[in-house]
């Protein structure tokens, strides 16, 4: 049954404001396109990072070996996000 | 990236690509995996036709690294030998790279040029006809929510994308799309000789979604790759199922399908199911382009 209330349509549209907070600004990206979720409050959550130690997080090598990011150190080591798409 | 690690590697500097969730699903057919060892299989895949010999890194299935750095697509960082986060770049720029390495650890003259690599990139896969069964326009803006496949004795060979419509978002009544896609990396497409996919929902009290089960349509052709998508109606009663409780209310859907694999000789029906949890995956990435002949960007 369909039933709809002025009240739970503001308790709703509330709660999914706050789900979907990041989800909106379809953003110019740096290389000029637009669309994606990534906007600014991703970019100001990635330089907050500087100068903070490298978070030890457990991960993998290419053929699936575990691999721990606190053994990225002992020199200069570059990171760079990336997929397929 | 190529040139400045070609250029740096011998001075020492290690480089290393993130592989994380893709950022925009059906681009090229690229779907997201579901399991650790899928991840791998992308990560294999991008070795390949990418043609590029920086070592790759896979994220854990939590993507837990890309939480922890920051969460955005395509980050660069520099680490130093301490371990400390001396760079950081929210949008990789190769140019910005050289610079910084070259404070750090020198100027290389010549630079190595992208002509001078001789990169060679290979087209991706695409194994089964597609662009057979017109691909579902959605005109609404789309977020992807929770999908988690239950266990089952098979790969999740087609896989479940569920996205709830703007309506929904703010109303709490509105569409959702179910796509099921063929994974490719699996290398089966459907048998269109065979009853064709069927689904059918099983939703907790305060949510409602109709119809409860579809079935994709029947196609002239014997196989093809492409989706098998539906609009559904949906709707949420949070006086009834409060937002707290979402979480620990998944809608339920099975699907049955048949599904071959040239390769290894074999099509066989397959049954398996989905929690389905109306909460936004921000680790789902964003379609472009949905409705492409194929589906996605290529």
């Amino acid at each position: 049954m369909f039933i709809r209330h002025q009240f739970l349509l503001m308790a709703l549209s509330l709660l999914w404001a706050l789900l979907v907070i990041d989800s909106t600004p379809l953003l110019a990206q740096p290389d000029g396109r637009t669309g994606g979720r990534t906007g600014g409050a991703q970019f100001s959550q990635v330089t907050r990072l500087l100068n903070t130690a490298l978070p030890t997080v457990n991960v993998f090598d290419a053929q699936g070996k575990p691999l721990s990011t606190a053994s990225l150190r002992d020199c200069y080591t570059v990171l760079v996000f990336g997929c397929l798409t | 990236m190529e040139t400045v690690a070609v250029d740096y590697a011998p001075r020492g500097v290690k480089f290393y690509y993130i592989y994380k969730a893709l950022a925009h699903p059906e681009n090229n057919g690229y779907i997201q995996p579901f399991t650790l060892e899928e991840r791998l299989l992308h990560v294999q895949e991008a070795k390949r036709t990418l043609g590029s010999g920086i070592e790759w890194i896979c994220d854990n299935m939590n993507n837990g690294l890309k939480a922890a750095l920051g969460g955005a697509p395509n980050s660069e960082f520099i680490i130093d030998p301490a371990g400390k986060i001396i760079r950081v770049r929210g949008w990789s720029n190769a140019t910005s790279l050289r610079a910084d390495l070259e404070s750090l650890v020198g100027k290389v003259s010549p630079a190595t040029t992208v002509a001078d690599l001789k990169m060679k990139s290979v087209v991706p896969k695409r194994p089964t006809a597609t662009g057979i069964v017109p691909r579902i326009q959605i005109n609404s803006v789309m977020r992807a929510v929770q999908v988690k496949p239950l266990e089952s004795d098979e790969p999740y060979y087609v896989k479940l994308r569920a996205e709830v419509d703007e309506s929904f978002m703010s109303e709490g009544l509105g569409m959702a799309y179910l796509g099921f896609h063929l994974d490719p990396l699996l290398h089966v497409h459907w048998n269109n000789l065979a009853a064709p996919i069927q689904f059918r929902v099983q939703c907790p009290v305060g949510i409602t979604m109709g119809p409860g089960a579809g079935r994709g349509p029947e196609i002239k052709v014997e196989v093809d790759g492409d989706p098998r998508e539906f609009l559904v109606g949906l709707e949420w009663d949070s006086s009834v199922l409060p937002a707290n409780r979402l979480a620990d209310s998944p809608i339920i859907i099975e699907v049955d399908y048949f599904a071959c694999h040239d390769d290894l000789g074999w099509c066989k029906p397959i049954r398996q199911q989905y929690e389905v949890r109306l909460l936004v995956d921000r680790n789902a990435g964003s379609v472009r382009g949905r409705g492409a002949r194929g589906g996605g960007r290529r």
